[in-house]
């Protein structure tokens, strides 16, 4: 039923752009053939382009060509979208699975050290408070402002130095790729270029994540259980640890899920910033282009990936939360 | 317990692979800042806004970012003399047109190689001229008309047309005209399709750098031909990436990280980096106009007399020198002065600025991705107000700007939109702006006495006769205040101090030869 639900919610989405395109006057095929180009070789690529058919037939034939994989052709980039999309997509989610370890790294150490009352947690809590507030362009260009021009310990952007040898294939990710053609310099190159995006895609997650563990952290901490484990003379750190840590991992995993959304809005900010090839600067220039099937093809993408994030994220909570398993 | 080991074990293993990857990346880090973005000193950095569209395919590629890379690595039959729009040989050491206008004869360089190995000869002009029409792409439109190519030596060949193109001779020197690919890449990389996936990123030309490693989003590298026929380029390599901010690109600039910004930089940004010693601003003429467009098929831009006045109280001029400042002249003439001598055609004036004929609403678009457009649309506004015109704004994509072609009583009253000609000479200019069938006549502007006057000097072969009637459509066009040129901009660059040997042609835009870059 889900899945269905989601399939409807993609099925709208792709309608509205659609019919959005189609409202706005556009001539792909004018673009496509040329400024000398004669009144028969653009009627010709209108043809070819299928834009002399009425919107209805354009609208089935999309959706039809849309269920074999088919997102038409860019108008930007005059390729295949689905093949941009594959070309753009595996350094998308390189740099989300990069961002969402972050979070999770940040939020646990950040929330589980501010969870027990220290000198200090306040100043820590009014910087969580603080840093949650920065947005993402502004964490952007403040990281390469310090951390490339000032101290020189990160490029500016883009997901590869000029000099490092190319890699190709079998898996697209170059992370992955570099690693299976035997190039660790390749690998560490591209794991040097997602530091900065990667941490300012996360940070603003990480530190909302931080302060949910922390508020579940000390309710459980003050739960009969925590108590009962002291009294066994359990020390602090593991009544922490192995007891209140997995029962307050539940809303800190919600936050984390619905926080994806919110990465996959903000990584067309920072793709653009960090020149990170993926399908963020890819719908950030398709938007400036009025490309209209690459704009369809993104918005199908990205639902599919936030549904597929989402069901991870309720698998995990399943995995640690019991209760929930009882319930579904 | 069980719990406690695993937690153990875990951080027995997370500690080592973390201090792995931490030393991968200082090491990733340290060769990048030693050995400049991890190519050599010896390679000119240029970063792109975008990446290239469509690819590098020669018969494709019909946009302005990525020409450079495109002219580094093949090369047409004619060039333009540097700093120009003189014709100039390239892979053709002389030409001549038959008196009729239909024939065109080239005699080829000898001794010239393509990257690949194979030699030059007139069958590779000959196949790739016709694969340029079969694929049918942006540029393919000048060789619309070509009819036969003959190749009676291997140094020779004769191109037939259906009828005279004025501009023949332009198109073949200019930045989208029909490039030589080796016909071995053609033959050994067709698999049905004329080669296309394979050339939209590889390349086998005969210019002076040769593609080494092409990647769409970047980088893109170019490495000196060692076989190239001509001046060795001066550089090793040329390196680019794609960094979309121009912000970025300055920061990268200001640390050594790239050494040429080849467009993008507003013109208030320019007094401050002039200011600096480590960088240099450098102007080119070229032939980039902003272009106010009036649509003559709705109210009230239907009269002529409404078109005027809207001209006149729009303080157009006083706008571009706000706007471009230093890095544009004011439009004095209908065809740019670098594609026809300026006394045959000057723009005809407005007039004094008068009260609005019209209370009507007038929206003035402007294309999206162009902030100068943006500050010019506002700027114009504000002067069109004080005389009683109501004018909103509105951005949109070149995409919708071409759509308002097909149906231009849809389309806005105005519109400020950039416009460059695909090559030198005024049909380049007249014919798509001016033509009822103009691929640039967005509004649908038509005048079918002007459109007889410049298909009679497209025909017409003496190429004096040809010039007096397209200034003659010109002048005629001009009158009609429906496509006004504003200004015409300078190609700005901005480089590292230690840059040296800058070599432009004015229809070249955003494109300086990177063979004769060097970094001192």
């Amino acid at each position: 039923m889900r899945i269905l639900g989601m399939l409807v919610v993609l099925w709208v989405l792709v309608t509205i752009v659609f019919l959005l395109g189609s409202v706005v006057p556009s001539e792909p095929a004018r673009a496509y053939a040329g400024a000398g180009a004669s009144p028969q070789v653009i009627a010709q690529k209108r043809k070819e382009l299928g834009l002399d058919q009425p919107l209805a037939v354009r609208y089935v034939d999309y959706l039809g060509r849309l269920a074999q994989g088919d997102l038409s052709e860019s108008v930007h980039t005059h390729k295949p979208v689905a093949d941009d999309i594959a070309e753009a997509l595996p350094a998308t989610l390189e740099l989300l699975f990069a961002a969402v370890m972050i979070t999770v790294l940040i939020g646990l150490g950040v929330g589980v050290a501010t969870a027990r009352p220290r000198r200090g947690t306040g100043l820590l809590r009014g910087a969580l408070v603080a840093g949650a507030s920065v947005p993402v362009f502004t964490l952007g260009l403040l990281a390469l402002f310090l951390f490339y021009y000032k101290l020189g310990w990160f490029p500016s952007g883009g997901q590869v130095s000029p000099g490092a040898a190319t890699v190709s294939g079998p898996t697209g990710f170059l992370i992955v790729d570099s690693l299976l053609r035997g190039q660790p310099e390749v690998f560490f190159d591209v794991l040097w270029h997602l530091v900065l995006p990667a941490t300012a895609l996360a940070l603003t997650p990480a530190l909302l994540t931080a302060r949910t563990l922390r508020s579940s952290l000390r309710f459980s901490l003050r739960q009969d259980y925590a108590r009962t484990a002291r009294a066994k003379g359990l020390r602090e750190r593991d009544v922490l640890w192995r007891h209140a840590l997995r029962n307050s991992l539940n809303a800190p995993l919600t936050i984390c899920g619905l926080e994806l959304g919110g990465m996959l809005a903000g990584i067309a900010v920072v793709e653009t910033i960090f020149a990170w090839p993926g399908i963020g600067l890819y719908i950030d220039r398709s938007i400036a282009a009025g490309d209209v099937p690459a704009i369809a093809g993104v918005t199908l993408v990205t639902g599919i990936v936030f549904v597929f994030a989402n069901a991870i994220v309720d698998l995990l909570q399943l995995a640690v939360d019991p209760r929930l398993r009882r319930l579904a | 317990m069980g719990g406690r080991r695993r937690v153990g074990k875990a951080r027995a293993l997370a500690a080592p692979v973390l201090a792995a990857l931490a030393l991968g990346v200082t090491v990733a880090g340290c060769g990048d800042m030693s050995a400049g973005a991890v190519g050599s000193r010896a390679a000119i950095r240029v970063a792109y806004q975008d990446q290239i569209a469509g690819g590098i395919d020669p018969a494709t590629f019909y946009s302005v970012e990525g020409d450079s890379v495109i002219l580094s690595v093949y090369q047409t039959l004619l060039t333009y003399k540097p700093g120009t729009n003189k014709l100039a040989p390239s892979l053709a050491t002389s030409w001549s047109v038959s008196p009729d206008g239909k024939t065109y004869t080239f005699r080829l360089r000898k001794g010239v190689r393509f990257q690949d190995g194979t030699g030059f000869e007139s069958k590779a002009v000959k196949e790739s001229f016709e694969r340029e029409i079969a694929v049918k792409g942006g540029p393919s439109y000048m060789l619309e008309e070509v009819a036969r190519i003959l190749t009676p030596s291997p140094y020779k060949v004769v191109i037939q047309l259906k009828q005279p193109v004025a501009a023949f001779l332009n198109f073949n020197a200019s930045m989208y005209g029909p490039k030589i690919v080796s016909p071995k890449a053609l033959r050994e990389h067709g698999e049905g399709d004329e080669a296309k996936r394979w050339l939209s990123e590889h390349a086998d030309g005969t210019g002076p750098f040769e593609l080494v490693s092409y990647r769409p989003s970047g980088p893109i590298v170019l490495h000196r031909f060692a076989g190239y026929w001509g001046p060795k380029a001066r550089s090793e390599a040329v390196e680019i990436t794609v960094v979309p901010n121009i912000g970025d690109q300055m920061l990268q600039l200001r640390s050594g990280q790239l050494n040429l910004i080849a467009h993008g930089v507003e013109p208030q940004l320019l007094p401050g980096i002039e200011a600096d010693s480590a960088q240099q601003v450098l102007q080119f003429p070229a032939v980039v106009v902003p272009v106010l467009l009036l649509n003559p098929t709705k109210p009230p831009f239907d009269e002529r007399s409404v078109r005027e006045a809207f001209l006149a109280d729009s303080g157009a001029a006083e706008a571009a020198e706000q706007v471009y400042e230093s890095t544009a002249e004011p439009a004095t003439t209908v065809v740019p002065p670098q594609l026809m001598p300026a006394r045959l055609d000057p723009l005809p004036s407005p007039g004094p600025p008068r009260p609005a004929p019209t209370s009507q609403e007038i929206t003035l678009t402007y294309t999206n991705i162009e902030s100068d457009l943006r500050h010019l649309a506002e700027r114009m506004q504000e002067s069109l107000k004080s005389h009683g015109w109501n004018v909103t704004l509105r951005a949109d994509s070149v995409n919708t700007q071409f759509g308002y072609a097909s149906n231009p009583k849809a389309g806005p009253e105005a519109a400020l939109s950039t416009y460059n000609p695909d090559a030198a000479g005024p049909a380049t200019w007249l014919d798509p702006i001016y033509h009822t069938a103009g691929g640039l006549n967005l509004l649908g502007f038509s005048d079918k006495s002007l459109d007889r006057t410049l298909d009679e000097a497209g025909a017409t072969v003496d190429q004096k006769q040809s010039l007096l009637k397209y200034a003659a459509a010109a002048r005629e066009a001009g009158e009609q205040f429906a496509v006004i040129p504003i200004a015409v901009k300078n190609d700005v660059i901005v480089a590292g101090s230690n840059l040296t040997g800058f070599v432009h042609v004015p229809t070249y835009i955003w494109t300086v030869d990177y063979a004769d870059l060097e970094e001192k």
